[in-house]
This record gives C-alpha cells, sequence and structure tokens, in this order.
C-alpha cells in the first residue's frame, strides 16, 4: 500500500514509456524489411529522417541518438525519486559516463585529436560528473590523470596511472573500470532499505550473476587468462554465484565442466553451449526475459522502474544493431542473432 | 533595445569587435537572414582563440601572470598570430606540466617510503629476518608490498587459487601491506593478479643489508633524489617565466585584444570582404557606438539599427540596471525570473513591499537597529546585500516605534499608533485590507504587462485580468455589506456573476477540445481562479500573525526570565532570548515575506520569462564575456 502510494505516478510513466518498446516481432520484422516500417519506429525512437550515410543530427552519430532518448526516458522517471532511491539510478545511469571517461582515456592513450575523441562522447546534460572540455584540453596522459585526480572519478584515475605506467593493455582498465561500476551498483543497492531493496536487490544480483558467468566464461576460455587472474576479475557480489563457487569453476577447463557445475536456473539453458559467445546470447536474453516478466507484472515498484530501463537499453542496443546490419549488408540471421532474438539455446 | 547590424569591412571586424566590447552595451546575437552570409569568419580565428586561451589559463595555474590594463598600443593579432601564440604558449605549458608531474611523482615517492620504513619497521618488531624472506628460492615465490585494503579479501581468495597464501603486515590510511607466498610454478597467475590489484610491490635491494638503518638511508636517498629532480625542473620553469615574463605578459595583452572577437561566434557573418555583426544595443547608447566607431575605423562602417519587432519580443533581452541600494532586491527578483522585454520591472515594487511586510510582521525598535546595526557592521562580508538587511532593520524599528516594543518590552515606548496584542482583530483586518490592496495592485500590472505585450485579450478576460479583478473587487464589495450589516446587496453580486461570465468564455474561447472537455477545463480554471482569489488574500493574515507572534515571543522570554531568581541571571534570559528572537524569528519572517512576494505577488503579475542583456565586455583578465 505504501509502495502504491509512493510510486503511484513512476509507475504510470514507466507504463506509459513501456508501451513504446517494440516485441521481438516487431525487431524480426524490422530486420526483414527495410524503408516503410524503418520510418516509424525510427520515428518513435526520433530518429525519422535517418539512413546510413546520415544522421538526424549531424553533430551526434546513432548510438548517441539513442542514448540520449534513454537518457531522456531517465530523466523523466528520475525527477520522481529522491533519496537513495534517486542515487541509486544516477549511479545506473553513470555507465554512459564511464563509457565517454574509457572514450578519453582510449582516446588520449592513441594520441587522437579533442575533436574525434569528443564526437564519440554522449551528452550526460545534468547527471554529467565530468569536466569534459578540461579532459580534452590536456596535452597529454599525464596531465589528463592528473586533472582526473581531481573528479569524482580519482578511483578510475588512479588505477589508469597504473595501467598506463606499466604499459599494461587497455583491457585491463575496461576491466577495472566495468568490475568497480557493478561493485558499486550493489552497494547502492544495499543502500535502500524495505522492499526496494529487496526487490531492487533481487534484480541486481541476478545481473551481476549473469556478468560474472558471461565474463568468467570470456576471460578463462576467449582470453585464456589463468583461474587467479579470471576469478580477481570478477565482482565480488552476487547472489546465486557466490565467491566459492566461482574459485570452484574458474578452476576449471573447459566450457561444458563449467555449465555442469552451475546451479541448475543456469546450467540448463546453457547445456551444449560450447563458444562464450553463444553463452552471452543465452545470458543476455534471460536476463531480458526477467525484466520483461517484472514490467509485465502489475506490482507497483521500483524494480519495475528498473526493468524499463534495462528494456529500454536493451531496445536500443538491438536497433542500433538491426540498422548497422543493415548498412554493413550482413545477413538477417546475423542479425538476428546479435540483437538477441534468435539464439540457438533457450535462455535462463 | 534596438536591433543592430553592423556593417564592416572582412579587415576591420576584429577592431570593431574591440570598439563594441570597450563601449560594453553590444549584445551579441546571429544576424537576420543568415543564408545572404553563408560564411562564418570567426570560426577558425574563434578556435584558436581557444586553444590559445586554454593554454594561457593553465599556466595561469601554475604561476601567475600579470593582468594589467589593457595597453592602448596592443596588437590585434591575425589568425597566423594566433596559431603560433598557440604553438608557444603550448610549449610553455608542456614544461610546467612536466613540473607538476615531477612534484606529483615525488609526493608518490614519498608516500611510498613512508609506507615502507612502516612496514620494515613492523617486520622489524616482529622480528622477522628480512633478508631471508626476500632472498631467492628454488621452490618459494615471495611478493612483498602493499595494495588498497578493499582489495586484500579478493586478492587473498585469487591468489590461494594458485597455492599461494597472503599474510598482512598491518594497515595504515587505507592501504594494506602484505606478504604473499606461494609454491613457484604460477607466478605469472600471481603477478598478473596482483596487477589488476593495484599491487606496489616493495623495490628492496635484492640482497638487503643486515642494518636496517642501512636501508632506511638508501630510501631516503632515492626520496631526496626525486625531490631533487622535481625541483630541477620546477627551477627550469621558474627559469622560463624569468626568461619569458615579458612575452608571456604580452600574450596575456594580445589575447585581450583578440577576446571580444573570438566572443563574437554566430554573431559574426560575411559574404566576400563584407562582414556583418548582428545583435542587440540599448537606443540611448547608440550616438555614443558610432561616435566610437567613427574614431577607429573612419568611414568605413555601416551601422544600423531598429526597434524590435512583436515576434522578436520574447527573444529580445532586457537590460537592468538598478542602484546598489536596489540590487539585492533584484537579485531576489531575478531568482524567479528575469522581465521580458517590455514587461514592467517588478524590482521598485517588490523592495517597497518587502521592507513594509517585514516591518510589519517584526516591528520592535530594539531588534530592529540590531538587524541594521549588524547590516551596517557586516557589510563588506554581505556584499551587496548590505542594503537588504539595514532597509528590513529599519522598517523593523520604525514599525516597532508605531507598536511601542522595544527588544519585546512593551511599557517603554508609548505605541504611536496600536499596541498589537491591545487589539489582535483589528491587527488582522489591517492585514486583510493590505492582502487586498496588494492582489489588486498585482492584478492591475498583470493587465498593464498584458496590453504592452498585445495580449488584449488575455489583459481583459483572463481571470487574472481586469475580468478577475472586477470579480475580486465586487465580491469584496458585497461580502462587506454583508458583514456591515448593510444587507446582501445585488448589484456587486450581479457584476461578480457578470465578471465571472467573461472569465468563463475566455477559458471556453482559448481551450480548443471536444465539448465536454472543453466545459469541464473552462469550469475547472474558473473555480480555481476563483479560489486563487480568496486563498491569496488569506495568506496575508500571516502579516499580522506573525507581528502578534513576536509579541508572544517576548512574553515567553520575560516569563522564563522571570523565573530567574538573580538579576543577573534575569538580565542573560532577557538578552538570550532577544538573540534568539532576532535570529530566528527574523530568519522566518524573511521567507515568510519571501515566500508572500513570490506566491501571492510575481506569480500573478510577473511573467520572468526574459532574457538579461549580457553585453561583450573587455573584462580585466583578459576574456572578453557576451
Amino acid at each position: 500500500m505504501r509502495s502504491i502510494a509512493r510510486y503511484a505516478y513512476l509507475n504510470t510513466r514507466v507504463s506509459g514509456m513501456a508501451a513504446r518498446l517494440l516485441s521481438d516481432r516487431e525487431i524480426d520484422g524490422l530486420i526483414d524489411h527495410a524503408a516503410d516500417q524503418d520510418h516509424a519506429i525510427l520515428q518513435a525512437e526520433g530518429l525519422s529522417g535517418w539512413t546510413p550515410d546520415s544522421s538526424v543530427d549531424p553533430g551526434l552519430s546513432l548510438e548517441q541518438r539513442l542514448i540520449a532518448n534513454l537518457l531522456a526516458d531517465f530523466s523523466i522517471l528520475v525527477r520522481a525519486l529522491d533519496g537513495a532511491r534517486r542515487r541509486f539510478f544516477i549511479y545506473w545511469a553513470c555507465r554512459f559516463e564511464l563509457s565517454n571517461l574509457k572514450a578519453i582515456m582510449r582516446g588520449k592513450m592513441a594520441n587522437e585529436p579533442a575533436a574525434q575523441i569528443r564526437a564519440q562522447l554522449v551528452d550526460m546534460g545534468p547527471y554529467g560528473r565530468l569536466p569534459v572540455e578540461e579532459l580534452l584540453g590536456t596535452q597529454d596522459v599525464a596531465e589528463l590523470l592528473r586533472r582526473l585526480e581531481h573528479t569524482p572519478f580519482v578511483a578510475v584515475a588512479r588505477e589508469a596511472r597504473r595501467i598506463y605506467e606499466q604499459r599494461r593493455e587497455l583491457f585491463a582498465m575496461d576491466a577495472a573500470v566495468d568490475r568497480r561500476y557493478y561493485s558499486g551498483l550493489n552497494e547502492q543497492v544495499q543502500s535502500l532499505d524495505g522492499a526496494d531493496r529487496s526487490e531492487l536487490g533481487a534484480l541486481v544480483a541476478d545481473i551481476i550473476d549473469r556478468t560474472n558467468l558471461l565474463w568468467l566464461l570470456r576471460y578463462r576460455f576467449s582470453y585464456g587468462l589463468p583461474p587467479a587472474q579470471a576469478y580477481y576479475l570478477l565482482i565480488p557480489a552476487g547472489a546465486r554465484l557466490r565467491a566459492p563457487l566461482l574459485q570452484q569453476l574458474s578452476r576449471l577447463e573447459t566450457i561444458a565442466e563449467v555449465v555442469a557445475g552451475l546451479p541448475r536456473p543456469f546450467a540448463v539453458p546453457l547445456a551444449g553451449v560450447t563458444t562464450a559467445a553463444d553463452a552471452t546470447l543465452v545470458l543476455e536474453r534471460g536476463g531480458w526475459r526477467k525484466a520483461e516478466a517484472i514490467l509485465r507484472s502489475r506490482a507497483v515498484s521500483l524494480a519495475r522502474t528498473f526493468a524499463y530501463l534495462l528494456l529500454r537499453e536493451k531496445l536500443l542496443r538491438q536497433l542500433r544493431a538491426v540498422i548497422k546490419g543493415r548498412r554493413l549488408g550482413f545477413d538477417p540471421d546475423i542479425v538476428r542473432r546479435a540483437t538477441g532474438i534468435s539464439a540457438a539455446f533457450e535462455p535462463v | 533595445m534596438q536591433r543592430i547590424a553592423l556593417l564592416v569591412l572582412r579587415e576591420d571586424a576584429p577592431g570593431a569587435a574591440v570598439v563594441l566590447a570597450q563601449r560594453g552595451i553590444f549584445g551579441p546575437e546571429a544576424p537576420e537572414s543568415p543564408e545572404l552570409l553563408p560564411e562564418m569568419p570567426g570560426e577558425r580565428f574563434g578556435e584558436l582563440y581557444r586553444v590559445a586561451r586554454g593554454h594561457l589559463d593553465k599556466i595561469r595555474t601554475h604561476c601567475p601572470l600579470p593582468g594589467g590594463a589593457l595597453a592602448s598600443a596592443a596588437r590585434l593579432p591575425d589568425e597566423a598570430e594566433l596559431e603560433a601564440l598557440g604553438t608557444w604558449l603550448r610549449t610553455v605549458w608542456v614544461q610546467c606540466s612536466n613540473c607538476q608531474e615531477s612534484l606529483r611523482r615525488a609526493e608518490a615517492e614519498q608516500h611510498y617510503v613512508a609506507q615502507i620504513m612502516n612496514m620494515l619497521d613492523r617486520l622489524t618488531a616482529l622480528g622477522i629476518d628480512l633478508g631471508l624472506l626476500m632472498r631467492s628460492r628454488q621452490f618459494l615465490d615471495v611478493h612483498i608490498g602493499m595494495m588498497p585494503s578493499g582489495n586484500v579479501a579478493r586478492v587473498r581468495e585469487a591468489v590461494g587459487l594458485a597455492g599461494y597464501v597472503l599474510a598482512p603486515v598491518q594497515e595504515t590510511l587505507g592501504e594494506a601491506q602484505a606478504v604473499i607466498a606461494g609454491p613457484k610454478g604460477h607466478e605469472a597467475e600471481v603477478a598478473a593478479v596482483l596487477r589488476a590489484a593495484d599491487w606496489e610491490a616493495a623495490r628492496l635491494p635484492t640482497l638487503l643489508p643486515d642494518d636496517p638503518q642501512t636501508v632506511r638511508r638508501q630510501l631516503l636517498e632515492h626520496q631526496n633524489r626525486m625531490m631533487a629532480e622535481a625541483d630541477t625542473r620546477c627551477r627550469q620553469v621558474d627559469t622560463l617565466r624569468r626568461e619569458f615574463g615579458g612575452r608571456l605578459a604580452e600574450a596575456v595583452r594580445v589575447l585581450r585584444m583578440a577576446a571580444p572577437y573570438a566572443a563574437l561566434g554566430e554573431a559574426l557573418r560575411g559574404r566576400g570582404g563584407l562582414i556583418q555583426i548582428g545583435g542587440w544595443a540599448p537606443a540611448s547608447e547608440l550616438s555614443g557606438l558610432r561616435v566610437a566607431l567613427h574614431e577607429r575605423l573612419g568611414q568605413r562602417f555601416v551601422l544600423s539599427a531598429r526597434d524590435p519587432r512583436p515576434d522578436e519580443f520574447e527573444r529580445v533581452p532586457s537590460l537592468l540596471r538598478h542602484s546598489a541600494l536596489l540590487r539585492p532586491f533584484a537579485m531576489l527578483v531575478s531568482n524567479y525570473g528575469v522581465p521580458r522585454y517590455g514587461e514592467m520591472d517588478p524590482t521598485l515594487l517588490f523592495a517597497v513591499t518587502f521592507i513594509l511586510m517585514f516591518g510589519m510582521m517584526f516591528g520592535d525598535i530594539g531588534n530592529g537597529a540590531v538587524i541594521a546595526v549588524a547590516g551596517a557592521l557586516g557589510a563588506r562580508r554581505l556584499r551587496g546585500f548590505a542594503p537588504f538587511v539595514i532597509a528590513s532593520g529599519l522598517a523593523s524599528a520604525v514599525f516597532g516605534w508605531a507598536y511601542g516594543s522595544v527588544f519585546g518590552f512593551e511599557e517603554l515606548v508609548h505605541p504611536l499608533w496600536i499596541a498589537p496584542l491591545a487589539d489582535p482583530e483589528r491587527m488582522l483586518a489591517i492585514a486583510l485590507y493590505w492582502g487586498v490592496g496588494f492582489i489588486l495592485v498585482a492584478g492591475a500590472m498583470t493587465a498593464g504587462n498584458r496590453i504592452i505585450s498585445r495580449r488584449y485579450l488575455d489583459a481583459l478576460l483572463d481571470g487574472k485580468g481586469i475580468a478577475g479583478l472586477v470579480f475580486y473587487v465586487a465580491v469584496l464589495q458585497g461580502l462587506r455589506g454583508w458583514i456591515l450589516g448593510a444587507g446582501p446587496g445585488g448589484a456587486q453580486w450581479i457584476v461578480a456573476a457578470a465578471a465571472l461570465a467573461l472569465v468563463y468564455g475566455y477559458h471556453w474561447y482559448r481551450y480548443r477540445g471536444k465539448t465536454g472537455e472543453r466545459m469541464l477545463v473552462a469550469v475547472t480554471q474558473v473555480i480555481e481562479d476563483v479560489i486563487a482569489y480568496f486563498s491569496n488574500t488569506l495568506s496575508f493574515l500571516r502579516v499580522a500573525a506573525f507581528e502578534l507572534n513576536h509579541v508572544a515571543l517576548a512574553i515567553a522570554v520575560f516569563a522564563l526570565a522571570s523565573m530567574v531568581q538573580a538579576r543577573a541571571g534575569h538580565w542573560i534570559a532577557i538578552v538570550l532570548g532577544n538573540i534568539f528572537i532576532v535570529v530566528l524569528e527574523g530568519a522566518i519572517v524573511t521567507i515568510q515575506v519571501l515566500r508572500l512576494e513570490y506566491y501571492e505577488g510575481l506569480s500573478r503579475y510577473y511573467g520572468g520569462n526574459g532574457r538579461v542583456f549580457r553585453p561583450l565586455t573587455l573584462e580585466a583578465d583578459g576574456a572578453a564575456a557576451s
């Protein structure tokens, strides 16, 4: 009753926005058909007029435009929240700012011109905490890191400095930033109370479990990292896949062994998976199904808002895959797999 | 305000920009018909300026440079000169940046040495032979170092997968020192974990001398070397500053001259050799501007100006000029919004009504004098807000005299007008009349503002316009007659009903939709207008309520003081009580008056959706602002 009163407005906005989400069938239709259907869907996304060779707003790439749309929805929803709940959602949106940060650091390390780096960045609007122009105006990586140490991203700056000074691969930096982000997301959800904490906590823990499993498979069997390093790079949180199990799984030598060692809810849908890429599709699709179930439920909860944002992000990724797939002339089946609407295996 | 178009030759444009900035009366805006002037001649210049300026600003953070007055002989740079200047400033900044980096490294090294020494102390105290521990062994791989404390648990689990154990030595300031050891064969795996965990290995000599003092000395020597290196770098920068001090000062002057042209941005358009600078300027300043341009450019310019068209009213910037006395009130008004072009500036009305209401709600000679004196004494700290505090204090003192109240004592001064508690009903009635007057003035200003912006229908028929005011006055007349026993009346109610019908008709006309929807919206709007008038009026009762509250608070203070037997204690209680009253009640009354001004005043008659006129100026630090 309390959450009905508290989240009535938010719930109504989410329901209204959720009506704009596209079903898998509609995405499927979009892959097979083209311009006529594109038009209506892209218009809904504020992208009417976009063609592979042009952009609605010449200053923005397709991806930036899609993320800007997502952030516009996010702004509307987050306005209805306060305190720890608001902080949780703002922290979630920080993922886009971290992408900006990675782009700036990569660009500076590769000596790219400021304009070229700027073109890759997403406008975070009032939620941005990075002094982007100042960072872009730095002469070299050392100055960039010094400047970054005076922002809320001081921990990232220190990590990046060590990576830069030790001449290590940028993968290490990305892995560290992502791991820190998910750990922070888990801390944010723990700072909530009551039903918000349990409902959102379950969703976040599920996301972390899936991400950990996906990273574990990728680190061990795609990148060939040794067990200790692969385990260290995982997120120190989760619900079903806790530390002892992850340690055990890290030691295993094949994907089949890992799948066999998983709890049933993960093991069943992943049965027969032989590559980390296939596992990624299955795990992501399973996560989306969970979010869809929460969004469809009539319960008035904060988790519903979070589920909507996750699905909104999913839609943006699908649209990007469809449009880019068509532009690059990919086979529709490849695009279907990339969008997650067709997987060889049933999702979790 | 006039819409300006200044036509000049391309080579004269930077000079014209300097004149406009020096005059400080020109607000840039993109010229009309940009398609006729497709070129943006200032684009590259602006970019070059921003690069050079960026470097200069960073150099300034590292070493202060002279600002100085704008030298009349300073020359306007062209694009090539600006580019060369930017390149040179970049090399200077690189030197400064290297110095900063050396200092940072030296600091990091200092921190590292302190941590290592701590660890050495701890290990020595535990009786551990560090030399033995560090010695290379056939089967054992040992790591000694430090990492963030938060990573310890995870690293322990991870290296455990490779058969290693982690033993923490000690933890200080979020950093943990530890020893990690395990069987050889997994060195690369463990090294990868440690790298990911921000592990900093202790860089100790392989053959550690037995004497810990020697180790300390070596570490300190290393630290001193780093400090000396940083010092050398910074001295190089100092030398550079001495050597190029004159050139840097010249760079400051050159960039000051270039700033106005760079700041024009889209206001600068051109075609071939002709440039147009678009913008706004106050009509009264145009003749002076013409003279200044003539002095600089001779006959080589055409300055045209025209009145803003009605369709431009929303874009016309408002020039706000207030005396130092009104400035704090203007700031409070601009917190709400900036007057639209042509809209009446409410600052004076706001200031007068604010001061009067503050005095009425917090009338006390003593407390008011304290506030006024505090405002005068703290003028420097309060910056521009001193007149606001002093005026509020004086108003409080004047009304205190009218109420006969000094620090809560009601018997020391004979009230010039009325002692609030003597006749509370009269106080409430006065507050109500004040509210009615306030709302009528606000309503008249609303209608006036709408007439100025040619919204005649809104001015006449809206609930906040003349029809609404007629309804309000008629209903008040009817109620007054009824309360005073003159009977229910008739004409007033007919006038009120007719006015209400007009307001209803207006809302019906304005809303486009289905008939039922239209009816519902119009009825809702009318109800809202009616409720707003009467709730706003009643809201002014707080003007009396807070003065009564002030007297009540004073009585409470005296009651508390009377409980204290000692004479000194009695007076201390009164003084403390008055401090409490000045601080707490002063703050509450200020908030309440602001509330009345914003919600019952400005929200009625003030659009506040204009934009401030921001002229191009030449600032002291060299930046041109617009």
